[in-house]
């Protein structure tokens, strides 16, 4: 099967410094692949290189097998209809200055086509999907919570109608309560519209439940690549292993001496 | 659903659509409201503006206004006729300053307008496209604020003869710089803002995020900063008009008053006197407002 | 005698719209050399707790309504300015979540705990103080103490500069020491390097620990004893083992139900239906009944009383 996004052997340099080193992934149509690693491993450099917002040093980008390496404008319009991100902090991921009509409208805007009449039904019917009643529509982010604005965020997301969604700590801002929301409405959107999802994360116990695959990543480079279980339950590297001795679960946690 | 066509529900609508605008507006009313020096700087700056509107119909002698000549009052103290006393040709001082107030007004917009329409678009290309567009913006402006603004406006009217005109204009063509720094700083914090890459995910234009998502989030900071520079240009205009570079008498600007007044000094303190309270008073109101301005506008502050 | 005390205590901030009633008749009292864990969701009002102790929230919008928080017998609202000064530092000790934020770039490290200790041992001298900076840096676990003093911020990672923190927090030889979110923005890795050497820091100088965070994991890594915050009321206050083997509160089970767990892979968490209250508006009686899928008609009325122990819960429908 042609993966819809992959990379082979990339290299992103900030100026010296190497953020990632020969990385290669492959996100098969459908599939949902969990990216774990520390504050510098280049989890978040990789999804910007994956949205063409981050050139590489050395290394190639492909989408349904064609090279978009170095593609602009009209040659990523495939991409930017198919390939959309939802990212960490939704407080600063939605213009203080739109509403949320304003913010769910505006891939619709850009890509064109629509009547008003049929706008405002997609909105209505996007907002639907993310369990946001009609209410919300005039509501501007400083008026929600931080899951209704991370709701909206998928909502704008999901408003191009993509075959994948790259989720950016899409649950790391936010309350554990409602951190099961998110994960719930991420899990039947997924089913609901066959998508594909990269899903960057620290936080191990939620790849598990979003994700059949998963790449561990440190300082740049994928340290380790498998299945959830697999890697999980039988990790092979010890960097993997460290992460999974660092979780605490719920509950009484005996810690070692320092 | 059905479009609304009643005028009643299409004022409701309006209403739903706008509650957010409508309850962020009551906000910034509120957090301004509580600050009393941010209310004081909104009375003086409204005063200043009634005077400009109204002040040719509420002045006590409006033929003194351009300079008209009454020897027989010359230098005459406050009195009940003359409430800040009269110049030497016989002029009432009140109908003078309160003219001056449209001087003031149009020289205050006129150079900050120029400096902010010259300002803002080249603050946003360096900071908005970075590179080699910035590196050009960003040091031919650092060559304007290199000089001492007032002295290169110096130079320049010196160059193209004094009067008020072009005083105004070599005001204008040192102000600009100051919104490059801040737009440009502004942009470049926005650019990397997550709605903005969202929106260059979605495949959006420039265009269509400088209009949509840069500019609409500048306006904060360029209230701010033109409301101070309202203050500051009026002063520096005076300053022009003072040292004789600027307006010339008998034109009623408070900077040429002053100056012609300075002679009479001290025994006819009120012919300099009052031009200079006007100044004092402007100035200062168009400061605390934007002060007010900026701590009501500022996105971060947050909610109570 | 409690060492810490908190009665009833009320607090309200005065904002745009009216007062949002952030603490609502908050009762603790925690022992010398316990170890309090408070958890809760965003707008609980912990970190707000966590503040009151040492008078940080500012006043206005802060304003409180009534109550007391006593320490051995002292009313800290009441406390002038030396007392207070003495209370901050030198009796509670505080760790903050960002450590970058709370840390000077301008000035060495030393420079900036020198300053903290001539705030609290103004008859050191020079060399004393550098020794004793050494010392407490050692004993939060630093390698190389004296190269150290001469770093500046940037130069340390995320968990060497919240150790440095805790070595400040520790410079007025607190008898307590409150910790808000310390490990909320460090790696999973670092997280519980911090935890450990908390815990270790509490048990080898006999300090009395509260520590505030939104995570159980957290919590339960380092507290003996756990409370449960939500909309500004304590819903339940118990020994740890209590508290996760037998929770009370529908709102701690939901909470533990709605964080995912590793151990176990089929285990699909639950989130809490509704979202948190409008504080300037709370809910009549009490405050979690609109969620609550045990509310009972004198939830909507009747505020529940806080009562039981070891295991205390504040619910009409569960009994301790």
């Amino acid at each position: 099967m042609i993966p819809l996004l992959e990379l082979r052997d990339v290299t992103v340099r900030f100026g010296a410094h190497a953020a990632v080193r020969e990385a290669s992934l492959a996100l098969q149509p459908g599939a949902a692949l969990g990216l774990v690693g520390e504050s510098g491993s280049g989890k978040s450099t990789l999804l910007r290189v994956l949205l063409r917002l981050q050139d590489v040093a050395a290394g190639q980008v492909l989408m349904d097998g064609a090279e978009i390496t170095t593609a602009r404008n009209a040659a990523l319009r495939a991409l930017r209809r198919d390939v959309q991100v939802v990212f960490q902090n939704p407080h600063s991921a939605l213009n203080p200055r739109l509403s949320v009509h304003d913010a769910v409208a505006e891939p619709l805007l850009i890509q064109g086509g629509l009547s008003r009449t049929k706008l405002r039904a997609r909105i209505d019917g996007l907002l639907d999907d993310v369990g946001l009643g009609p209410e919300f529509l005039w509501r501007y982010p400083h008026e929600l919570s931080g899951g209704q604005k991370q709701r909206v965020c998928i909502a704008r997301a999901l408003a191009p109608g993509p075959r994948a969604l790259l989720l950016d700590e899409p649950t790391s801002a936010l309350d554990v309560s409602v951190q099961a929301q998110i994960i719930d409405l991420l899990r039947r959107l997924r089913a609901r519209h066959q998508l594909a999802f990269l899903f960057i994360s620290h936080n191990l116990a939620v790849v598990q439940l979003l994700c059949e695959e998963i790449a561990v990543l440190r300082q740049g480079e994928v340290v380790e690549r498998g299945p959830v279980a697999a890697v999980l339950h039988a990790p092979a590297h010890d960097y993997t292993r460290a992460l999974l001795a660092s979780v605490l679960p719920p509950g009484i946690n005996r810690l070692a001496a320092p | 659903m059905s479009e609304a066509s009643l005028p009643a529900s299409r004022l409701a609508r309006f209403g739903m659509e706008h509650a957010g605008s409508i309850r962020q507006a009551r906000f910034f009313v509120w957090t301004f409201s509580r600050s009393p020096s941010a209310m004081l700087g909104l009375l003086l700056v409204l005063a200043f503006l009634v005077l400009t509107l109204i002040g040719p119909w509420i002045v006590p002698y409006p033929e003194h206004a351009r300079g008209a000549v009454d020897l027989a009052n010359r230098l005459q103290p406050p009195s009940a006729a003359h409430w800040f006393g009269t110049d030497e040709m016989g002029g009432d001082i009140l109908t003078r300053v309160i003219i001056g107030t449209r001087t003031s007004f149009w020289i205050g917009v006129t150079i900050t307008g120029i400096a902010a329409l010259v300002g803002v678009p080249l603050g946003i290309a360096a900071g908005y496209f970075g590179g080699r567009i910035r590196s050009v913006i960003m040091r031919i402006t650092d060559v304007f604020l290199a000089v001492p603004g007032l002295v290169l406006a110096l130079a320049i009217v010196a160059a193209l003869g004094p009067g008020i005109l072009h005083g105004v204009l070599a005001l204008a063509i040192v102000w600009w710089p100051g919104y490059v720094r801040l737009i440009e700083a502004k942009a470049l914090t926005l650019r990397s803002e997550s709605y903005v890459e969202a929106a260059r995910t979605m495949g959006a234009s420039h265009a269509h995020i400088l209009w949509r998502h840069i500019l609409p989030n500048c306006v904060s900071p360029l209230v701010v900063k033109a409301s101070m520079d309202m203050g500051m240009a009026i002063l520096a205009a005076a300053s022009l008009g003072f040292i004789g570079l600027g307006a010339k008498p008998p034109a009623p600007e408070w900077g040429a008053m002053i100056a012609i007044g300075r002679t009479y000094m001290p025994d006819w303190w009120w012919y300099s006197a009052f031009p200079g309270l006007f100044i004092f008073l402007t100035v200062l109101g168009f400061n605390l407002f934007g002060d007010g301005l900026r701590d009501t506008l500022d996105p971060r502050s947050s909610r109570g | 005698m409690s060492l810490i005390r908190i009665e009833d205590y009320r607090l309200a901030f005065d904002g745009f719209e009216g007062r949002v009633h952030v603490l609502d008749g908050i009762d603790l009292a925690i022992e010398a050399g316990e170890s309090v864990g408070i958890v809760g969701e965003t707008g609980c009002g912990k970190s707000v707790l966590a503040r009151s102790l040492l008078r940080l929230n500012p006043s206005p919008p802060a304003r409180v309504v009534s109550g007391a928080i006593r320490y051995e017998g002292e009313d800290i609202l009441a406390m002038g300015g030396g007392a207070l000064r003495r209370l901050r530092g030198g009796i509670i000790g505080m760790v903050f979540q960002d450590p970058v934020t709370y840390l000077n770039p301008v000035f060495t490290i030393g420079q900036q705990m020198q300053e903290v200790l001539r705030a609290h041992e103004p008859g050191l001298s020079r060399a004393q103080r550098r020794a004793r900076c050494i010392e407490l840096l050692e004993a939060v676990r630093l390698p190389e103490a004296a190269a150290l003093l001469d770093r500046y911020p940037h130069e340390l990672s995320g968990g060497m500069r919240q150790r440095v923190l805790i070595a400040e927090a520790l410079a007025g030889n607190p008898r307590v020491l409150v910790a808000d979110e310390p490990t909320t923005a460090l790696d999973v890795t670092i997280q519980r390097q911090i935890l450990a050497l908390i815990a270790d820091l509490v048990a080898r100088l006999g300090l009395t620990l509260m520590l505030i965070s939104h995570d159980l994991g957290v919590i339960g890594a380092a507290c003996r004893r756990i409370v449960v915050m939500y909309a500004g009321t304590i819903v339940e206050d118990a020994p740890a083992e209590l508290l996760f083997g037998s929770p009370l509160h529908p709102y701690t089970r939901g909470l533990l139900a709605a964080m995912p767990d590793l151990r176990q892979p089929g285990h699909m968490p639950s989130g809490i239906p509704g979202s948190i209250p409008n504080l300037r508006d709370p809910p009549q009686g009490c405050r979690y009944h609109p969620r609550c899928p045990l509310a009972m008609p004198i939830c909507c009325t009747t505020k529940p009383v806080l009562r039981g122990a070891p295991h205390a819960v504040a619910c009409h429908a569960v009994a301790p």
